[in-house]
Formats: C-alpha cells, sequence, structure tokens
C-alpha cells in the first residue's frame, strides 16, 4: 500500500516512538530532530552571547556548554542518534566558532585531538545511559502492566468458571434426572441457575468497562459529571440486585463537578457496594458520602459488616486470588471486582484505599482530582 | 374481549426471542418475529403492530436503518434492544427517535415496565397534548403549572429559576422518556448552542436541591448516566 502524504506530524512522531520502546534505537523522529536543533541553537547564541560580553578572551565556558548541550539532548530525544550527531557537531563548532582563529577548521591546534576524544565519549556515554534509563522505565511499566493483566486474568477465569460450572451441573441434573426430582427441587436448581448467570452478567459488566480503558496509556475520556448523579445510577442499579439492604447517600451541599468516565466510575461504585453486600456477611446497611477536600472529591463506601480481615487488606486490589480460602470455588472472591476498580480509579488519577471502621465494617475510600 | 397489543420483535438470537415473545404473550400482548431488517419492515407496513422491540444488531442491516426509516412516516414506539452499552449507541438510538433503550442483559419485568410505557406513551401522553389541555402535570407531590409557570411541590412554589423551570417544564412533557442533553440543550437555548453540556449540569444539580429531598436519590428526575434525564411518569 502507498503512503499517503499528508499524515499528521503527531500521528507519525507516535508510531516513531513506539517503534523506538521496541529496542530499536536508530529511528529518529522529526520531534527530536527539531529538539536536537533547537538545543544546539540555544547553546551557540549563548557562546556567541557570552563570547561578546565577556572581553577577557577565557573561553573555558565554551566546552562545558557544549557538554550540557549533548547531555540535555540525550535525555530530551530517544536513542543515541542524535546525542551522538550533537557530539560531532559540537565539537566542529567550539573548533569553528569558538577556537581562535575563528570561523576556520584548525585541527592541527596543540591538544585539539584530546579534546575531541574527551568530549566524543563524554557525550555518547551519555547518551548511552540516558536511553537505557529511559529502557529500564518502559519495560518496568510493562513488566508492571503484564502482572495487572496477568491477575486480571486470572480473577477473571475463576469468576467465570464458578458460576458455569453451577450452571451446567444444575443443568445436567435437570436434563439427566428429570423424573426423579421433586418439583421443589427444580425449582431449586433453576433458581440457582437464574443466579448463577445474573452473577455472569455483572463479571461480563466489568470485563467490557475494562476495554473502554486506554490499554496503551491507561487514560480513559473524561467529562465533568456530577458525581451525584454517578452516585444515584449506581445505587438505583444496587436496589434492584440486592433488595433488602439500605442504602443512604450523604452529599454535600454544593454540588461536585468532576472529570470522569461515568459509566466506568458507576461501575466502581457499584462493585463496591456489591462487594460488600457479598463479603460483608453482615451487612445491613451501605452508606455512601461524598465530601470535597481541597481540589480533590472523597468519596466513601462504609458498610456495617464484620470488616475486612487484616492479612487481606494489602492485597485486596490486585487481583490475589487467596491460597488460605483453599478450594478455588470455596467461596466467590470478587476476583476481579476490586481490582477493576483500581484500575479505574488509577487510570482517572485517583486513590482507593481500604480500612475497618472503629465501630465495625469495612470503609473504602477513593479520591479524585476536581480539575 | 380486550384487543391485545401486537409487539414486533425484531431479533436474529432464536434463544432470545423466544423468551421475549414466550413472556409478552404470559402478560397479555401479540407477538410477530422476525430475524432480519428486511422481514421487519415488511411486517410493520402490513401488520401495523403497536410496538417494536428492535435489537441493533441484525444480519443484514444495521438495526439504527430500520429505525430511521419507520421514523420517516410513523410515530409507532421503538424500542431499541441492544449488547451495546456505550453512551454513545444510546444516544444515536434515542436522537433517531427510539422510545426507549434496553441494555442487554436485561430483566422481565424491566422490559415489560419499558414497554407500557412506550406504548402508553403514544397513546395519551403526546407531547404537548395533554399538558396543553389541562395546564398541569402532576407526579407525586411534584406539580408542574405550565400557565403559571411555576413548580410546586406538595403546593408550595419551588422557587425554580426562569432556565430550571424550563428544564423541569421539557423533562414533564415528556415524563417517562429519557431526553438526552443534546436534545434539552436544543429545546432550551437553541440549535446553535454550544453543545456543552456543564451548565445543563450545573441546574440540574440546582433544581434537585429544591425539588428533591434527598439529591443522591431523587424521586422525580432520574439520570441516565452519560444519557441524559428522565421525569418520573405520573401515575
Amino acid at each position: 500500500m502507498r503512503k499517503r502524504f499528508h499524515i499528521s506530524w503527531p500521528e507519525e512522531w507516535k508510531k516513531k516512538t513506539a517503534l523506538i520502546r521496541q529496542g530499536n534505537n536508530l529511528i529518529y523522529s522529526p520531534k527530536d530532530f527539531v529538539v536536537s536543533f533547537c538545543l544546539y541553537l540555544a547553546t551557540v547564541i549563548a557562546c556567541l552571547l557570552l563570547r561578546s560580553l565577556d572581553k577577557t578572551g577565557d573561553t573555558s565556558y565554551v566546552a562545558m556548554l557544549f557538554l550540557t548541550d549533548v547531555f540535555l539532548t540525550a535525555v530530551l530525544t530517544e536513542g543515541y542518534l542524535f546525542s551522538f550527531f550533537c557530539a560531532v557537531l559540537g565539537v566542529l563548532s567550539v573548533d569553528y566558532i569558538f577556537t581562535e582563529p575563528y570561523w576556520q577548521i584548525s585541527f592541527t591546534l596543540a591538544g585539539f585531538p584530546l579534546t575531541f576524544l574527551v568530549m566524543m565519549t563524554i557525550s555518547v556515554l551519555a547518551g548511552a545511559l540516558a536511553s537505557r534509563a529511559k529502557q529500564v522505565e518502559v519495560t518496568q511499566r510493562q513488566i508492571q502492566r503484564e502482572k495487572v493483566r496477568g491477575n486480571l486474568l486470572r480473577g477473571m477465569s475463576h469468576d467465570i468458571r464458578t458460576p458455569l460450572t453451577g450452571i451446567v451441573g444444575a443443568t445436567d441434573v435437570l436434563l439427566s434426572q428429570e423424573e426423579s426430582l421433586t418439583p421443589q427441587q427444580r425449582r431449586e436448581l433453576l433458581h440457582s441457575v437464574n443466579e448463577e448467570a445474573r452473577w455472569l452478567m455483572r463479571v461480563t459488566e466489568n470485563l467490557l468497562s475494562i476495554t473502554r480503558i486506554d490499554g496503551e496509556n491507561a487514560a480513559v475520556r473524561k467529562t465533568p459529571e456530577l458525581m451525584e448523579e454517578v452516585m444515584e445510577g449506581a445505587v438505583s442499579k444496587f436496589r434492584r440486585h440486592y433488595r433488602n439492604i439500605s442504602v443512604q447517600v450523604h452529599l454535600p451541599e454544593e454540588a461536585l463537578l468532576v472529570p470522569m468516565d461515568p459509566l466506568l466510575m458507576q461501575q466502581v461504585l457499584f462493585n463496591l457496594m456489591e462487594n460488600a453486600a457479598r463479603h460483608g456477611e453482615t451487612v445491613t446497611r451501605i452508606e455512601l458520602t461524598l465530601t470535597r477536600q481541597e481540589e480533590q472529591s472523597v468519596l466513601e463506601v462504609a458498610d456495617n459488616g464484620v470488616g475486612i480481615a487484616p492479612d487481606r487488606l494489602e492485597t485486596l486490589f490486585d487481583g490475589t486470588l487467596h491460597q488460605d480460602e483453599g478450594r478455588e470455588d470455596a467461596r466467590r472472591d470478587m476476583g476481579i471486582g476490586l481490582s477493576v476498580c483500581r484500575t479505574i480509579v488509577a487510570a482517572h488519577g485517583g486513590t482507593i484505599t481500604a480500612e475497618n471502621r472503629k465501630n465495625g465494617g469495612a470503609l473504602f475510600r477513593i479520591t479524585l482530582p476536581v480539575e | 374481549m380486550k384487543i391485545k397489543d401486537k409487539v414486533l420483535i425484531v431479533e436474529d438470537e432464536k434463544s432470545i426471542s423466544n423468551f421475549i415473545s414466550m413472556i409478552l404473550q404470559a402478560n397479555g400482548f401479540d407477538t410477530i418475529v422476525v430475524r432480519t431488517g428486511e422481514e421487519a419492515l415488511t411486517m410493520i407496513s402490513s401488520h401495523c403492530p403497536d410496538l417494536i422491540l428492535l435489537d441493533l444488531g441484525l444480519p443484514d442491516m444495521e438495526g439504527m436503518e430500520v429505525l430511521k426509516s419507520v421514523r420517516k412516516w410513523s410515530n409507532l414506539p421503538v424500542v431499541v434492544v441492544s449488547a451495546r452499552n456505550h453512551e454513545h449507541d444510546k444516544v444515536e438510538a434515542l436522537d433517531y427517535g427510539a422510545d426507549d433503550y434496553l441494555v442487554k442483559p436485561f430483566g422481565t419485568s424491566e422490559l415489560l415496565a419499558r414497554i407500557r410505557t412506550a406504548i402508553r406513551h403514544t397513546r395519551t401522553a403526546l407531547p404537548n397534548g395533554d399538558i396543553a389541555q389541562s395546564g398541569k402535570f402532576t407526579t407525586g407531590d411534584l406539580t408542574i403549572d405550565y400557565d403559571k409557570h411555576q413548580v410546586l411541590l406538595r403546593g408550595e412554589n419551588a422557587r425554580l429559576t426562569v432556565n430550571e423551570y424550563k428544564i423541569v417544564a421539557l423533562l414533564g412533557k415528556y415524563a417517562g422518556k429519557v431526553l438526552t442533553y443534546d436534545f434539552i440543550i436544543r429545546e432550551l437555548w437553541g440549535p446553535k448552542a454550544k453543545t456543552d453540556n456543564q451548565i445543563l449540569r450545573v441546574n440540574m444539580a440546582n433544581i434537585r436541591r429544591k425539588i428533591e429531598k434527598n439529591p443522591g436519590q431523587p424521586e422525580y428526575i432520574f439520570t441516565e448516566v452519560g444519557v441524559g434525564y428522565r421525569m418520573r411518569e405520573d401515575e
């Protein structure tokens, strides 16, 4: 396919940087070119300015400024290429513009080969170090992302497999033992199938919500939303599923407009309420409290259940399935629910924490930046 | 004998159309099931159903095309049923004239409620119709007095500003139906208004503080997150 010519620059840069991230160091991007050129120009201008101001004839600053230029180029651009050229250009410029006789290349100057060598070595080393540091950073981000993804997948398969097993089992019994079952038993089996399927529905909602997050940058599309409306949505959905738990909403006087993806935030709140309902054991009441603390909106979801086991507080959000629960299917772990919450909140630039309340029950706290 | 309402189910998944059809029949509706957009269009003109339940992902065409072509000549209620849960899809369907939008998977009680609402709507509460006659809309303790341009809560003036009143009045006219943000903005501030719905949100927050006991658990005006607002219906 022929490349079209009116590709926009930013798109192009993105592709280039993506390629470099994959380990290919010798790809240049126009942005980097502009950056290094500007840096070089700034250095030359600075040197010329200093020379016109300073009449003593001391030119030691020239080499230092050019070294700084090389360093900055290495840090601000991708790969070795630009810092390398910058070093060559720097050495030539020092010779051509800033060493007597001015405006002449004079390789014969005593000590020049040494200067050249030192500057070249330093620049290449700086460039290499800077690129390596960048590589390490990228790799670490990737590792982190893989870890989160792995945990999500594990939680997911657990959350899907358990109810599926229930559904298949119950329908198998219904089909094969049809005659020997009492109507009461049949009803019970159908009821459990219904319940498991509904649970599966909510698991898929969680999965869908993850697809709304841009994977590469872990970013979401934010629009200013009234926090109270998002809470309203989550609460009314929760009421439909869990009729015998009362929910109370406390709002501040002033309405809070917070930039967010409203559907995702609604999912977070629903997950937290559902988590309370399923794992709080004795939960009869859930309270949602919204407050504003300086530039943060703080949303608390508190229940009056048994709280969270202290040893689980730490790994609550990373989707780790707990060994001590023995059998995989011993109890639904909300495997992905809470890690989805964290993923969503983090993509909004917010934080989510959990703690036990002094007078019993668990408390989840979400903070989101208001601006 | 009461004449049954006829529902045309446009759905290509057999298991889904089966269960919907069974539930509707058990609840006093006649049903016709078709699986493609072509068939749907033929059936609509030959059978004149009272409501269309339309799936968006059809094998031969986009469900949205069926909606558009129905809206060219008819006000027939259309409830869209779809697995697409993006606000964007909902807004598009509503803007093209769908009466309601149900996301799969949905509960049966919800389905029945939405269908009944949509049918009742086209029969009785045509925009402006009833209200224009009586000049009033009442739901629960809330009354919108269209002649005096007032919203009353338990008989007391809720003291809405002009803009706040306009929003409530508009929602009241279409009570039970979701109005998209864009629709409300167009109706209130004209078609050229910058579609920035922040002003609308702020107004809504103020309205809720004046008419709802707890703005976090509203009784009268509900939010369809990312889509728009809906006024509670008059029972």
